[in-house]
């Protein structure tokens, strides 16, 4: 091929053509840089979006199945009301889901039906068709196709949280305790179990909070777990002394070590002796240790015992690393002045400051841990304690002050004999859930299904649309499979002659995404449209580079059609060489884009220091941009640019091949 | 054999009124015959060269080369399987080397690499230019360009060379060589020449010399 050995000479620069070899380095440079910023902004832009879509279907699910009108003015669903077999209440999809009848009426026991109350859907056999029992079997066959397929009916409801905050009061002289309280009106949602994505959704508890508990349990103000009960699920790693100035036993310092120590005197005795951790400086004077005595001297003075029962304080303790955990107290191992020093210490005495949480069982553990966990087969356990019921908060309770194990109850009316009553259900928080993206996202608390049950059974006034306030929950591991998954379960409820009672809706289509879809989707055209123009402005660069080029290199031009070159192998030349710049510049492009998405956070970080204040909104794009080269990205830098830039290059290939050789070598 | 038959061909370009540069010019080459083409300045030598060649369409009249008539599609493909050129000024790719120039004719028709290399060092050898090979074009004297401009000419052993001016660059050394390696190269491969030239002991030396005049091509003898 003539053509590229004559596209490699006429691209590689040359001091001779200064000019033509600065465009061409210039045209890289510009389309590097253009690729450069296209491929990082598009897979910023589609990881934001995707972090946003994770966390808009991770506790939302990607799909759902609501019931429509006509299953609420159904039989199906009324009948319940005039039924003893179902106490002559509505049920839930999920109680109509695990009831042993569809058509609980019997006419035998039961008052007449009114007469509005709509005819029984009836099978070819007689039977009263179940909308929720044929739902649940048509979601089950479709596991069969997607074997990642999780579902579960999920309530809402609302109520009136209220929690008493009981903290330790450490500015007071003497240790006490603050209460207050705190009140908010929450959505509640009850606690889907099945959601594959909670392991990612809980929070998981934190040394705080385990300190937190310790406290509770042992304050006079709240009956708590015993410490033992706490601490069977828990490994502490660090520790370290609730105050700068802590008293040890002198059975922590090694045996015949010296330590520097300032000693304190009272009337002429010494009341009590400080070592401080440090080594370098501080007083001169020394203790060490034989056996259960201390002996003391200094520069000035000999060596003497000292008295047993003089107090001993460590100063400025940070760290202590736990070998083991007795009961109340650990082993534990630190450093004073350089020393290794070791013993036991009874946690009452410590802050825990680092500590690992077991979350996930086997087997169902024999004493639960307050906090949420899961047990066989993955399954997640919200936990109770006593008469209290776990529930998990949106963790913005937890920026705000609130800990594990803080307690309260959820309020809501109900019509008693004697009237309106407000009721209480005692709860206690047993976690932190991430809400993501949801329309009451920061409103809504997780509770066991009992509770949403008895508060909307209650008609207590907290109203939802019907088709919102209980749905089935569809997960799926890819949440592109929606569409697929929705197609084939419209068909198999069609089929069973259930689908006027569903309506299928996938994650693009819920009220409360669907502007938020909208506006990734216009965003997505409206970036690869300027990512287009950019890049339409940058190869304009290589217009003007190949122009130079035809014009200086009229004379080959012409010496190679004398020689029988075709005019189309003449375009391709330079058509081509626009293409190679092109390749060149994507692939800088793209390399640089790796390498910057890989540092994003130093990106972020100097951008930080550029303009004297954060440059990304944390609560908006998550606390650290997407740093994945997307597919997306890479297609429109691979595909975009080299075609641009052929596109460019023909204008100046079309003007070469035209060129009529005898003029041209006339003219040199 | 006539290799090379031009009927009637008048050319003009185009300006106010045109310049009417052939008028009526007609000719016939044989395989193996070498005709001088003679003419004052101006009175269209090279234009008629470049007719017969195929660079440049005639106003009117007819090429036929090889019993091809050359039209506008056609042309490109015709020239590299039939016509060798040498120009005054080389026309060498000056930044590629000996050997690239002299295996471009064969590359453009497509001939494997390999081969148009064996064949480009055969033909260098021949015009006494052996281990120049990977010498740049740039770097040669003007006898070696022109000796490189002939090797390359005959690469695809055409049937026709068309030379203009080939030694109009060069001193009387070198110009009585290239002379002497174009004329023998010639008889010995049996290729038909036309030589535009103002050399007259250059046109004695071919076989039929033709005057260009008036835009028409007479005989000399007839002058």
């Amino acid at each position: 091929m003539f053509e590229l050995s004559f596209i490699k000479k006429i691209l590689t620069p040359k001091r001779r053509q200064l000019s033509t070899s600065l465009i061409a380095l210039l045209s890289v440079t510009v389309i590097t840089l253009v690729v450069w910023l296209v491929t990082v902004f598009l897979s910023v832009t589609e990881g934001i979006e995707r972090g946003w879509l994770k966390k808009l279907t991770a506790l939302n699910a990607p799909l759902r199945l609501q019931p429509t009108e006509e299953y609420y003015a159904s039989y199906y669903y009324n009948v319940d009301q005039y039924s003893l077999a179902s106490q002559y209440l509505s049920k839930t999809l999920g109680q109509k889901a695990q009831s042993l009848i569809s058509d609980p009426y019997d006419p035998e026991i039961d008052q007449e039906l009114p007469k509005g109350i709509a005819l029984p859907d009836l099978e070819d056999g007689g039977r009263l068709k179940d909308p929720v029992k044929g739902a649940i079997a048509a979601l089950e066959s479709l596991r069969k196709d997607f074997p990642s397929l999780a579902f579960q009916d999920v309530q809402l409801s609302g109520a009136l949280l209220r929690l008493d905050l009981i903290r330790q009061d450490r500015n007071s002289a003497v240790p006490s305790d603050h209460r207050s309280q705190l009140t908010h009106v929450s959505y509640l949602a009850s606690f889907p179990e099945k959601n594959p994505n909670l392991s990612e959704l809980i929070v998981p508890p934190t040394a705080d909070d385990l300190n937190h508990l310790l406290y509770l349990s042992s304050s006079p103000f709240q009956e708590g777990q015993t410490w033992d009960a706490l601490l069977e699920h828990v490994q502490i790693q660090t520790v370290k002394p609730r105050s700068d100035l802590w008293r040890i036993s002198l059975h922590l310092l090694p045996e015949k070590t010296p330590f520097r120590v300032g000693a304190y005197l009272h009337k002429g005795e010494v009341s009590h002796l400080v070592v401080p951790s440090a080594k370098a400086g501080g007083p001169s004077t020394f203790i060490e240790r034989r056996g259960d005595h201390l002996f003391f001297w200094g520069e000035d003075f000999p060596e003497q015992p000292l008295e047993d029962g003089v107090p001993l304080f460590a100063q400025g303790v940070q760290e202590l690393n736990v070998t083991h955990q007795i009961a109340e107290a650990v082993a534990v191992e630190g450093k004073i002045q350089n020393h290794g020093i070791s013993g036991e210490i009874p946690l009452s005495e410590l802050l825990i400051v680092d500590a690992s949480f077991k979350t996930h069982f086997d087997q169902s553990p024999s004493s639960a841990p307050i906090w949420p966990y899961f047990g066989k087969d993955a399954q997640a356990v919200l936990p109770s304690v006593s008469s209290c019921t776990g529930i998990l908060l949106p963790k913005h309770f937890q920026k705000n002050g609130v800990k594990i194990g803080d307690r309260g109850h959820l309020a809501y009316s109900a019509p008693t004999l004697s009237g309106i009553q407000e009721q209480h259900l005692p709860v206690y928080v047993a976690g932190f859930y991430d809400p993501g993206i949801m329309a009451v996202g920061n409103k809504c608390i997780l509770v066991p299904p009992q509770i949403t049950e008895a508060i909307n059974a209650s008609e207590s006034g907290f109203t939802l649309e019907p088709s919102e306030a209980n749905n089935v929950f569809v997960w799926l591991r890819s949440i592109n499979d929606a569409p697929k998954v929705k197609t084939a379960l419209l068909d198999a409820l069609q089929k069973k002659g259930i689908d006027k009672y569903w309506q299928v809706k996938t994650f693009r289509e819920y009220d409360f995404a669907k502007d938020l879809m909208l506006q990734f989707q216009s965003d997505k055209y409206l970036y690869t449209l300027i990512g287009i123009i950019i890049l339409l402005v940058g190869c304009t660069n290589i217009i003007s580079l190949l122009v130079l080029l035809v014009s200086d290199k009229k004379k080959e031009i012409g010496i190679l059609r004398a020689m029988g070159a075709k005019k189309r192998s003449i375009a391709a030349i330079f058509a081509f060489s626009g293409a190679t710049l092109g390749v060149l510049s994507c692939l800088l492009g793209v390399l640089f884009a790796y390498l910057t998405l890989r540092n994003i956070d130093v990106v972020v970080q100097f951008l930080s220091l550029v303009q004297g204040h954060e440059a990304f909104n944390a609560q908006f794009f998550g606390t650290s941009l997407p740093r994945e080269l997307t597919g997306r990205a890479l297609l429109f830098a691979a595909i975009a640019t080299p075609v641009l830039a052929l596109l460019a290059g023909l204008v100046p290939a079309i003007k070469a091949a035209r060129l009529n050789p005898s003029t041209t070598l006339r003219g040199e | 054999m006539i290799i090379l038959e031009a009927n009637d061909l008048w050319k003009s370009f185009p300006s106010s009124p045109p310049v009417e540069v052939l008028k009526g010019a007609s000719l016939e080459l044989k395989a193996g015959e070498t005709l001088a083409i003679m003419g004052k300045s101006g009175e269209g030598k090279s234009t008629l060269l470049h007719i017969l060649g195929t660079l440049e369409c005639s106003s009117k009249g007819s090429v036929s080369i090889c019993g091809s008539i050359a039209t506008q599609g056609e042309m490109a493909g015709l020239r590299n399987r039939h016509i060798g050129f040498i120009f005054q000024s080389y026309y060498l790719l000056e930044d590629f080397t000996t050997l690239e120039n002299v295996c471009m004719p064969l590359k453009i028709g497509r001939t494997s690499t390999r081969e148009a290399e064996e064949l480009g060092r055969r033909l260098l050898e021949e015009v006494g230019l052996k281990g120049k090979e990977k010498e740049l074009a740039k770097h040669l004297s003007g006898g070696e360009k022109q000796r490189v401009a002939i090797a390359r000419a005959l690469a695809n052993n055409p049937d026709i060379l068309l030379a203009d001016e080939p030694t109009g660059n060069l001193d009387q050394g070198y110009s009585n060589q290239v002379q002497d390696l174009l004329l023998k190269t010639a008889k010995e491969k049996s290729k038909g020449l036309i030589v535009v030239t103002h050399d007259r002991d250059f046109a004695q030396k071919c076989d039929r010399i033709l005057l260009l005049k008036n835009g028409k091509l007479i005989p000399a003898t007839e002058n």
